[in-house]
């Protein structure tokens, strides 16, 4: 590796950083291709280093967003139960599942949930305004205390809000959970709309406490990968660097973003993710 | 110490410490110095932070008496040590 590499690799990173930390996502999405397609790495290589940024990312964006209060811990670690179960039985599933239907149904939901977000980006402003997330909560939320409030930097309000509909965020994530580790896909895509669309939990929110839950999931599959010894430190490095650098520009930008500028572009990246989950489908079709 | 002022002390922490030490040891590696050390203890601190946090909430949870909180919390962690095994012994 030299300092041309670094450079790539750095600059590479920080904006998966960036990108990861707004929108709630790991960023392998961006690391992997880039490690492949323009430093001429091995897939292999490209998802060890890959992984690690992604704990490295969440890190950083979650500890900024523990910070501001938006992060919300206690669920985070609610919806992780079932994330965490739904991964082990993804993984185990893996070796006997038809991979390209199963593509193809997430394709579809991404898109499903895409055109949700584009329907719902006013509402989320008006309701944020409006004090609209201040609900009853249900049985589960109140008795595990999951409501809490943040203060929106770009509408410079205090906003209160009560997650809702808690047995279907936590057999979403257990799904969310279940993708993950049948497809090797990252879960943010998918946890950030399954709190804002179904539990009712503001925009902001989910992105904060999808960085911190996707942390706990990435880590466990970086230790598997670096105690194989796979992980190469002489690439790593530079890649954690790099996002923790824009992972931290990212989590201070992202609370000066209104929300519903934040729900269209995450509708973006649902398309893009939707895209590659079809073309991946696709190929698998007629490979077989 | 309530449970998010913890997870951010313990995520800040191992981030700035493990990213220190990598800083060093890419310092090291263009100066044709031994570097691994510091990079493979920057990497270890990295992914061992996550649960360092989580673990950190059962105690927290705990004298909070949110003891069901605690026990979501200790849920997870087993969860990623069996996780862990399962990769292991696959």
């Amino acid at each position: 590796m030299d300092f041309v590499q670094m450079g790539l690799m750095l600059i590479s990173s920080i904006f998966a950083g960036f990108v990861g930390a707004l929108f709630g996502i790991g960023g392998g999405v961006i690391i992997v291709p880039t490690l492949t397609a323009f430093l001429g790495l091995g897939i292999k290589d490209a998802i060890a280093t890959s992984i690690v940024g992604v704990v490295a990312t969440s890190i950083a964006g979650a500890s900024r967003y523990l910070k501001q209060g938006i992060t919300n811990v206690k669920l985070a670690l609610f919806l992780e139960t079932s994330a965490t179960l739904g991964a082990m039985s993804g993984a185990m599933l893996e070796m006997v599942s038809p991979s390209s239907i199963l593509f193809m149904i997430l394709a579809a939901l991404l898109l499903f949930m895409a055109l949700n977000q584009v329907k719902t980006f006013r509402e989320e402003e008006r309701r944020i305004r409006s004090g609209g997330f201040k609900g009853k909560g249900d049985r589960i939320s109140n008795g595990l205390r999951l409501s809490g409030s943040y203060h929106d930097a770009a509408d410079r309000v205090r906003v209160e809000y009560t997650p809702t509909r808690s047995k279907l965020g936590i057999l979403m994530s257990y799904f969310a959970g279940l993708f993950s580790g049948l497809l090797g896909i990252g879960g943010g895509v998918l946890k950030v709309p399954i709190m804002n669309q179904f539990m009712d939990v503001p925009m902001k929110v989910s992105v904060g406490t999808s960085k911190f839950m996707i942390g706990i999931t990435a880590s466990t599959a970086a230790l598997v990968y670096f105690s194989f010894g796979l992980v190469k430190p002489e690439l790593a490095s530079p890649v954690v660097l790099g996002v923790v650098m824009g992972a931290t520009l990212g989590a201070m930008v992202m609370n000066r973003i209104k929300a519903g500028y934040l729900k269209l572009a995450f509708a973006s990246l649902l398309v893009y993710f939707s895209y590659l989950m079809a073309t991946k489908g696709l190929s698998l079709m007629v490979g077989a | 110490m309530k449970a998010d002022r913890l997870c951010y002390l313990i995520l800040t922490l191992g981030m700035v410490s493990s990213a220190s030490l990598l800083a060093i040891g890419l310092a090291l590696y263009f100066l044709g110095l031994p570097y691994r050390w510091a990079m493979l203890s920057g990497i270890t601190l990295l992914l061992f932070t996550p649960m360092a946090a989580v673990s950190s909430t059962i105690p927290s949870f705990f004298m909070e008496g949110e003891r069901p909180n605690a026990f979501v919390s200790l849920i997870v962690v087993l969860f990623m040590i069996f996780a862990l095994l399962l990769s292991f012994f696959r």
